[in-house]
């Protein structure tokens, strides 16, 4: 299910509101659960045991770890057997058709194989689990008896299917208690509200220029119809998906969670190490702690330092999709860091701020090129195409029209992707008491209502009998 | 102090934006829950989504989820209204297209010109050619109408792209070559632009378009217009509002007329059996005045599409014209009734039975076809129909 959805707004939402907020303290959590087992089956009724099994062994798993700690080597075998049924069951169903299908590329051999719907949100809830698994066994957090709690943890479903990544430290002492308010739900509702109109009103309708580029036939794309797409797509992606992880923040502070911000306007980065850490947080910061700096981080030979770089930067993109394309997109940031890390660093300090903030969004449209592009080879295409080669000329008429009849919205989502907005509205207000409440409630309630029209018209669907 | 009251000023105005919230959650829920099911809907002309069972096998496959998705937002309290705040606003920040179709100028709306389904069309023109040489004495001709969009192209969105219909057509008569005769209605409707040849809210051209392309045919065909009528312009309605108004949700209150082109002096024009074979019915009129009660006036036109539709005459002559066409031919046939004994109607769409007994039986004495650009680029029924002949 998805929150962008009629029957998870006006069916699912408002019962579990009500179960929630009705039943007495210590079931809160049991219905939490129930909840996210219903909305996980809704979407993958078959995968839900997938989901069970891994709850049930890593739960006895922890209890296993933590009982072998005082014995590091015992607590350690348990550690790897855990970590790597855990990466086989995500490899087997999200990575078996790549890895074989490269295989058989690449080797005089040809393995047959299926390949197997994925399970949504298999990528996010291993994450999870293995942050709960490794912090166990490095002692930072305290195993989990409770079974209910655990899986609680791993299914919630406000980030279940999209993050954010929730490391389990963050999480564990709200599992067990947590002050649900008034204050705490309007927040929720205002996060809520504007993820849902980031997600419907601006990256659906922007997505819309997105597709419409992508379908263009081969030669008839101009270079700025080609800048064009790949502007809607950037913008798209980052609508979409933060618009998600604001969705996740606000319904988790309806039930009384808190969950650290996952972006913080990435795109008015004045780098490319910068844009990282303002881009999918939550992502960045397991892969530094669980990847990174086991190896060794930057502390090590410069050599050693560049491996550890290259290596979280593979498996960045390789979490992000099972395919060459994500792979080459996650090694093209890996080698860009690495770049400003050694090279560019101190020079583009010195640049005036216009020019670092081109930098660094040109450079993140080129990375979203490999990321949408459905092979390495089409991204090469489209690359060559918003360079002039190939391309339909500069300017034509479908770029002129894709330009003028979004214009408004293309405004709305350059001024959405900064701060400015948001800060002088609060400024603005800040001072006025009883005025601020009214625009709030107004701005707000608009845009759930224009989220719902939106909505509602993605099925209006009429029947072109009457064509003929 | 005032840093204090600040801060309970903000907590109740979060408490505020909650209640908001789940008031306004909570009054659709309820008016959902109040609402009736509806089982059809007029705007969009479709059986709309019941209540699912839910079966295990349905959950199972996930069929159940999807169905009851598709409940939920098709029996949404209020659905029009919302379809149409949507329509509103997606205007007012510009927005010019909606579903495949343009808001134009001047309350013109224009169908997108559709993309050639190539392998098909191609192996439609190949039928129609077989079908043609079977037939070498008998003259046949092609009337492919261009769309609104492609005539009436300055009408479209600043700036708005269509596929090049010209260039299709070109290809499209290129490939029928010489055998059958093609009938330029491009130039002659280009001509008219400034008229009212295309409906504003509907796919479908004018009878005024269809008179001006029946004196081109006329021409092409060599027709004696010595026996044409006079006819005079009768508005059968002035509410019609199309179909093109609803697949977009733009200009649904926009009305127009349909106009029927009659004989002036009714003894001068011949006498009209029309018969809906497949329904076995027959009327004298080649119009169905019940129509103009629907939502789909256009249909009044020989009562909409049928699979045959066999009209006779009183007209004085033995020729007998086999028609096959989709629906723009339906308001050109009544200017054609003056030169045939007999009219037979095929919509390859509907059309199951065997073309070649049609052309024996009934003494064909020449064949017309007659098309949208858009429909003929996307069919799938014309070469089915021409070559059933042989397949059986």
């Amino acid at each position: 299910m998805l929150f962008s959805s009629i029957v998870f707004l006006f069916t699912f939402l408002p019962i579990i509101l009500i179960l929630y907020y009705i039943v007495p303290r210590r079931f809160k959590n049991a219905v939490l659960l129930l909840a996210s087992l219903v909305f996980y089956a809704w979407g993958e009724p078959v995968y839900i045991f997938l989901m069970i099994f891994s709850i049930l062994f890593n739960y006895i798993s922890g209890l296993d770890i933590a009982r072998k700690l005082k014995n590091r080597q015992a607590a350690k075998r348990s550690l790897v057997f855990t970590v790597v049924v855990n990466l086989a069951l995500l490899g087997f169903f999200k990575y078996e058709g790549f890895l074989l299908g490269s295989l058989n590329a690449v080797l005089p051999v040809n393995i047959p194989y299926r390949e197997l719907a994925l399970p949504i949100g298999i990528s996010f809830y291993t994450f999870q689990i293995l942050s709960y698994i490794i912090d166990v066994y490095r002692g930072n957090v305290k195993v989990q008896r409770n079974l209910m709690d655990f899986a609680l943890y791993v299914t919630m479903f406000p980030q279940l299917i999209a993050g954010p990544i929730v490391k389990y430290s963050e999480i564990d002492r709200q599992l067990r208690t947590r002050q649900e308010s008034w204050n705490k739900f309007g927040e929720g509702v205002m996060f809520f509200v504007r993820g849902l109109a980031k997600k419907v009103l601006l990256a659906n309708t922007i997505g819309m220029v997105y597709t419409e580029v992508a379908a263009l036939p081969s030669g008839q794309v101009s270079v700025l119809s080609a800048w064009l797409g790949c502007a809607a797509y950037t913008f798209q992606i980052y609508f979409d998906f933060s618009g998600y992880s604001d969705m996740a923040i606000g319904l988790g502070k309806m039930f009384g969670f808190e969950f650290l911000k996952n972006f913080d306007y990435p795109y008015i980065a004045t780098s490319i190490t910068e844009f990282w850490r303002r881009w999918h947080i939550s992502l960045g910061t397991w892969f530094r702690e669980y990847v990174y700096i086991p190896l060794g981080g930057n502390r090590v030979t410069v050599a050693k330092h560049l491996r550890n770089l290259l290596v979280v930067w593979f498996l960045t993109g390789l979490w992000h999709g099972a395919a060459w394309n994500f792979v080459a997109w996650g090694l093209y940031y890996g080698i860009l860091l690495i770049i400003e890390k050694y090279f560019l660093g101190k020079m583009l300090n010195k640049l005036p701020g216009v020019i670092k903030h081109i930098y660094s969004i040109v450079l993140v449209m080129i990375g979203w090129v490999f990321f949408f592009s459905p092979s390495l080879g089409s991204a090469f295409g489209y690359l060559k195409v918003m360079f002039g080669a190939g391309a339909h000329g500069g300017i034509d008429r479908e770029s002129l029209y894709l330009l003028v009849t979004n214009l408004f919205l293309w405004i709305v989502l350059i001024v959405g992707s900064t701060p400015v907005v948001y800060r002088s509205y609060e400024k603005f207000f800040s001072r006025k008491g009883r005025e601020h409440v009214i625009v709030d409630c107004v701005i707000y309630g608009v845009m759930f209502l224009l989220c719902i029209a939106y909505l509602v018209t993605e099925t209006y669907n009429p029947f072109l009998y009457f064509r003929f | 102090m005032k840093q204090e009251g600040n801060k309970r000023e903000k907590l109740h105005k979060k408490k505020i934006m909650a209640l908001l919230f789940l008031g306004m959650m909570g009054i659709i829920v309820l008016i959902n829950l109040i609402s009736r099911d509806k089982e059809f809907s007029d705007k969009e002309n479709r059986m709309l989504e019941q209540k699912p069972q839910i079966t295990l096998s349905g959950i199972e496959s996930g069929r159940f989820m999807d169905q009851y998705e598709a409940y939920k937002s098709d029996q949404f309290a209020g659905r029009n209204l919302w379809v149409a705040l949507k329509t509103r606003v997606d205007l007012l920040v510009g927005k010019r297209e909606s579903n495949g179709v343009f808001k134009g100028k001047k309350h013109y709306l224009l169908e997108d010109i559709a993309r050639p389904n190539e392998e098909q069309m191609q192996q439609n023109l190949e039928t129609i050619r077989e079908f043609e040489s079977k037939y070498d004495e008998i003259p046949m001709y092609m009337m492919l109408v261009p769309n609104a969009a492609n005539i009436l192209s300055d009408k479209l969105p600043n700036f708005a792209v269509t596929e090049d219909q010209n260039e299709v057509f070109e290809g499209i008569q290129k490939a029928l070559g010489e055998q059958i005769t093609w009938v330029d209605v491009s130039k002659t409707l280009a001509a008219h632009k400034k008229e009212n040849i295309y409906y504003r809210t509907d796919h479908h051209w004018t009878t005024l378009g269809a008179c001006y392309a029946y004196q081109q045919l006329a021409e092409t065909m060599n027709l004696d217009t010595s026996k044409e009528p006079k006819l005079t312009e009768y508005a059968v309605t002035s509410t019609f509002n199309g179909t093109l108004s609803a697949t977009s949700g733009y200009e649904t209150g926009y009305e127009e007329p349909i106009y029927i082109y009659a004989p002036k002096n009714e003894d001068d024009a011949p006498k009209v059996v029309v018969n809906y074979v497949e329904e076995q019915k027959k009327t004298a009129t080649l119009y169905d005045s019940s129509k103009l009660e629907e939502k789909d006036k256009y249909a009044m036109f020989l009562s909409g599409n049928h699979a045959t539709v066999d009209i006779r005459t009183t007209a004085d002559t033995t020729d007998r014209l086999l028609l096959i066409k989709d629906s723009y031919a339906n308001c050109l046939v009544p200017f054609l009734t003056p030169y045939y004994r007999e009219i037979i109607i095929i919509d390859p769409r509907y059309y199951y039975g065997n073309l070649d007994e049609v052309m024996a039986e009934n003494k064909i004495t020449s064949v017309l076809f007659l098309y949208n650009g858009n429909t003929f680029v996307e069919d799938n029924s014309i070469s089915g129909v021409l070559q059933n002949g042989e397949t059986e």
